[in-house]
């Protein structure tokens, strides 16, 4: 994927330092999961026309291995963790401590083991939040999908197709060490959520409490 | 009482590693459930000393299986395993009669000093006034 | 997605659904056509973007076919995607609703269904050859297929 670059509102500002502070959660988890060095940034906070929400991300026409979260209630969104193939099976093959399999098919316990990072990361980024909007989020178990990123990215946008021509976008990217891996986490929250977020970073106390 | 312990989570590598490290502290394995519900059949038939469970599983989830099996049995002890650590959703599965709480991801020794808990509190107790 | 392309021979359009539909119109006189990327079933009024919507999307695209020259009576339709490929819920429905409102649109405006490949839990490839008509689609754990 390429790293995109948008206007930043003061809004989009604003959310960047709540993913940013949620992003920081998610890797101490990862370091831990991992037993590794394996951290995450934050890529970008972008809010992108639907039409354009593909490409702009660049996610191509390769089949991706990936995990999806849903956040349920009206105020939720989605979570799409995308590895390519060969670094999906060797993040497996490290957290089952075996070597990593040839395929073509990915067996119960592979596919846990990335579901499962999904799982860590993505309720690290619900736990960050909550404790922002003081409203309970809860994740959907993790589904694993191999298929076009494309399609995937689609169906999640397609929650707010209706109501919105644009999507917000939080996209964080792995590193191992200083090498970047090839793994992404897209959040697309709901306008609902995004509201809920928007309108508590606006409050006085919640600005000062962010940590950096 | 036999350290018996049944492993509740929707993830197969989860399952894994809590048998692993519960194995190695003595803890016999004697069953496995992969959502809510399954959790309380397994329980009701094998009456496990304790029992692990994830919240978020898909069909029956961990609170569906936390309310069950204490009304089964008040004395259950559950060490709910969990990413999820938003104060509401720890309260309320205290509330429901959880009896301690681990975060994913966790270390070994977190989990089996957890459960080291419950044989403590199984040991039986000296009667005063004799030895 | 929600867009509409025009193209004539010797192109060909591509695009990803999963749950979004791609129509093909194809005027095999000509030899010219569009690919529209339906996200949507209904518009409920709304008149930016017709293209993201089944219900606008056809008239939208029949538009632009008349301005070339091509009436809709000689317009063979294709119609691929509509799949749900995780979760439940508001997302279970949402590719069949678009595959049956783009259904409904094209038989309004009294354009014949030649080709369908529709539902399912996977993404589509779609290929649309203006040269021939021919729409190939590639869906992962299958051939390739050709409508």
């Amino acid at each position: 994927m390429t790293h995109v670059e948008c206007p930043v509102t003061p809004k989009i500002h604003l959310l960047r330092e709540l993913f940013a502070s949620a992003t920081h959660d998610a890797s101490t988890a990862m370091c831990r999961w991992t037993n590794s060095l394996i951290r995450l940034t934050l890529d970008e906070v972008c809010e992108v026309p639907l039409e354009d929400a593909c490409s702009e991300l660049n996610l191509g026409d390769d089949l991706l291995t990936m995990v999806v979260l849903n956040l349920e209630g009206e105020i939720g969104g989605s979570m799409v963790l995308t590895f390519s193939e060969e670094n999906g099976r060797q993040l497996a093959a490290s957290l089952l401590q075996t070597e990593p399999s040839a395929g073509p098919d990915w067996n119960e316990l592979e596919q846990s083991a990335l579901m499962e990072t999904g799982n860590i990361l993505g309720c690290s980024y619900v736990n960050a939040i909550t404790r922002l909007i003081d409203h309970e989020l809860m994740p959907s178990a993790p589904f694993f999908v191999r298929d076009y990123g494309a399609s995937v990215v689609e169906q999640v946008l397609v929650a707010q197709a209706g109501a919105r021509d644009t999507a917000l976008i939080c996209r964080t990217c792995f590193h191992n060490e200083d090498e970047e891996l090839n793994w992404w986490l897209l959040f697309v929250p709901s306008i609902a959520l995004r509201t809920a977020m928007e309108n508590a970073l606006h409050k006085p106390e919640h600005t000062s409490t962010l940590p950096h | 009482m036999a350290k018996t312990l049944l492993v509740t989570d929707d993830a197969a590598i989860i399952r894994e590693k809590i048998k692993e490290a519960a194995r190695g502290a003595s803890w016999e394995i004697v069953g496995e459930a992969r959502n809510g519900k399954e959790a309380v059949e397994r329980y009701t038939e094998l009456r496990p000393m304790a029992m692990t469970i994830d919240l978020v599983m898909p069909e029956y989830d961990g609170i569906y299986a936390l309310r069950e099996i204490i009304a089964l049995d008040p004395n259950a002890k559950i060490v709910v395993v969990s990413a999820l650590g938003q104060k509401n959703i720890l309260k309320d599965a205290f509330k429901l009669g959880a009896t301690d709480f681990i975060v994913k991801p966790f270390d070994k020794r977190t989990l089996t000093n957890t459960l080291e808990q419950f044989v403590t509190s199984a040991a039986p107790q000296p009667v005063a006034g004799t030895g | 997605m929600g867009q509409a392309v025009f193209a004539a021979e010797p192109s060909r359009l591509t695009t990803i659904v999963g749950s979004c539909v791609a129509v093909t119109l194809y005027s095999p006189r000509r030899r010219l056509g569009m690919l529209g990327h339906v996200v949507l079933p209904q518009s409920r009024g709304g008149g930016d973007h017709p293209a993201k919507y089944a219900d606008t999307a056809i008239p939208h695209m029949l538009l632009i076919l008349q301005r070339e020259g091509v009436t809709a009576s000689e317009l063979t339709a294709k119609i691929t995607g509509g799949a749900c490929m995780f979760g439940d819920g508001q997302f279970s429905q949402i590719g069949e609703n678009n595959v049956q409102a783009a259904i409904q649109a094209l038989e309004s405006a009294g354009i014949g269904i030649v080709g369908r490949d529709a539902g399912g839990n996977s993404g589509r490839r779609v290929c649309f050859d203006l040269a021939t008509g021919i729409v190939i689609v590639a869906c992962v754990g299958r051939p390739a297929r050709t409508i």
